[in-house]
């Protein structure tokens, strides 16, 4: 399928990309300077990095592939599925996360709170993103395999290579800097495609024309708001209540990946800016992902598999040269996601466990070392547990579904933990631990309480309210910090006041 | 209960609006947000840097998307 000049540019791309990576390694001195960049990263950067990191490559073909089923309503998920969470994080959360000079999220939670819920929340993502990297690398491999006829291994090995290499050295300054090169991959190459597929199809008056005249059950496929009864997994009170008010919340402002970044920002008002630059490029992103699989409806009908769609429409409507552009964005979609979870899971264990239980005392030197020891152990891990998924075909489901237990009460706390003062250490373990338990009771009687497939909105959502009375009613019973020791934490209490 | 079934009675169009209404209630609040919170940080201030701007045009871009879809 790659043509000589494909191959040039997916070469010339991964070698660009490590030498760019490696580059940053001389600003590496301390652990602050792996771990947040020495705080001196621009908005306009993390912004950048926030976005590519949350797109993987198996997201193209994912989301074209639901395109191609469901019509519009999937960009759900990227606009009010990430816009109103991210404001909600940039004018509340953020810059409170950065004045606290924190390096983790459950370390915000065990200032916040104690330190038995920091652990649980620190351990939760280690779990969640060591497991998810041996599914990444293997079902990019599995991708990668299918559209350039590359080996699994081979795949693998080159981008835990290249990856491994710059995450290893540069720390976050390289894993956010290779991430703006990669954005800028993903969008030229994403949006060649989007102008292609609009000139054959005569654009978007064409599309909607010829879609809605394939026959009724098209009709549905241009609106973004589905309702309770749709054949989609998207019902509008799922998008509303699971997604909008408690998953995208839980994902922007509880995900170590994402906010990790902010908090390598200069200054106060870039960590801020940073998360509202990204809710501006996060408005392009269906139209990436998305339209291509709107346009396979018409220019290839009648596919048995939804996820062939965008394969087939770079192989139909690309030329070579820009096939290889394509697959550069493919592999800056998988590479951008994987320095994130290296990056994050070393940031969560040096900080949340190996300097808060195994040695607290020791030089920053020896917290920089164990910081690159833990990036290359969960790389190995990754590499080495990458064809367990292919033994175990649920695997990926399976790791989802685990995280999707925690996403509704994690949120809970922290909402709560950052508005209400009254809100107590008690209170906030209380309502995680029961919303979890929670969680883990609706998934074990999903038969009986809900009555669509993978209800995993509504189980966020109701997982989250959970938490969220738990919280309250403990809370209230018990003995909250006084407000000194609160100052920095919650919403109107600031330092120094 | 757990399904939303008491709310499959709402029109679609209305469901719309509640949406829209989400969009335009963010947009208020953040209105609200003192001038001195959003310049935190920054030495020399432009009207450029009122990140209160930027969040209303995100959401006028994301309501008239939601409004057309």
């Amino acid at each position: 399928m790659l043509a000589g000049i494909d191959y040039f540019v997916v070469i010339a791309y991964l070698i660009g990309i490590l030498l760019l990576g490696y580059y940053f390694k001389k600003f590496v001195g301390t652990s602050d300077d792996y771990f947040l960049g020495g705080r001196t990263l621009p908005f306009w950067a993390i912004g950048m990095s926030i976005v590519v990191s949350d797109i993987g490559a198996l997201d193209f073909v994912g989301v074209s592939g639901q395109a191609y089923r469901f019509g519009l309503s999937p960009a759900n998920f990227d606009w009010i599925g990430s816009v109103p969470a991210m404001l909600l994080a940039a004018f509340i959360f953020v810059p409170y996360f950065w004045k606290a000079k924190l390096y983790t999220i459950p370390e915000y939670l065990g200032r916040r709170y104690n330190d038995t819920v920091r652990t649980i929340a620190s351990l939760t993502w280690i779990i969640f993103f060591a497991l998810d990297m041996g599914v990444l690398f293997w079902a990019s491999g599995i991708l990668l395999e299918t559209l350039m006829g590359w080996p699994i291994w081979f795949s693998i090995l080159i981008t835990a290579g290249v990856t491994g290499l710059y995450t290893y050295f540069g720390g976050i300054a390289a894993v956010v800097m290779t991430d703006v090169v990669q954005m800028i991959i993903m969008f030229v190459g994403g949006f060649t495609l989007v102008f292609l597929s609009f000139y054959y199809i005569g654009g978007w008056e064409g599309l909607v024309t010829k879609i809605h005249a394939l026959g009724p059950e098209y009709q549905n496929h241009f609106k973004l708001i589905q309702p309770t009864e749709t054949n989609t997994p998207f019902p509008w009170t799922g998008i509303l209540f699971g997604l909008t008010f408690v998953m995208a919340n839980a994902y922007m402002i509880g995900n170590q990946a994402i906010v990790q970044r902010c908090l390598t920002a200069k200054n106060e008002w870039h960590a801020k800016a940073s998360m509202v630059f990204a809710g501006f490029l996060k408005m392009f992103i269906p139209i990436l992902v998305l339209f291509p699989g709107l346009v396979a409806i018409v220019l290839i009908p009648d596919l048995e598999d939804g996820d062939q769609a965008l394969p087939m429409m770079i192989k139909e409507l690309l030329p070579p040269g820009l096939i290889g552009l394509m697959f550069a964005a493919f592999f800056a979609g998988l590479m951008s996601s994987i320095d994130s979870m290296l990056n994050s899971t070393a940031t969560l264990f040096t900080k949340d466990i190996y300097q808060k239980f195994i040695e607290k005392e020791k030089s920053d030197k020896h917290y920089l070392f164990v910081g690159k020891m833990v990036t290359l152990a969960i790389l190995i891990f990754g590499m080495i547990t990458a064809p367990l998924s292919g033994y175990f075909e649920g695997i990926y489901i399976a790791i989802q579904t685990f995280l999707s237990y925690f996403q509704g009460p994690i949120f809970s706390i922290l909402l709560l933990g950052i508005l209400w003062k009254r809100i107590t250490q008690w209170g906030g373990l209380a309502g995680f631990v029961v919303g979890i338990l929670s969680s883990f009771l609706m998934y074990q009687f999903e038969d009986s309480l809900f009555t669509i497939q993978d209800p995993f909105l509504y189980v966020s959502w109701w997982s989250f309210v959970t938490g969220f009375i738990v919280t309250i009613i403990v809370s209230l019973f018990t003995k909250p910090y006084t407000e000194e020791r609160l100052a920095g934490l919650v919403y109107g209490l600031d330092e120094g006041k | 209960m757990l399904n939303f079934n008491w709310l499959a009675d709402i029109p679609i169009d209305s469901a719309k609006w509640i949406f829209l209404i989400l969009f335009i209630l963010i947009g208020v609040l953040i209105l609200f947000v003192p001038n001195k919170f959003i310049y935190e940080g920054l030495e020399k201030i432009s009207w450029f840097h009122n990140l209160k701007i930027w969040a209303i045009g995100l959401l006028g871009f994301i309501f008239v998307v939601y409004y057309i879809f």
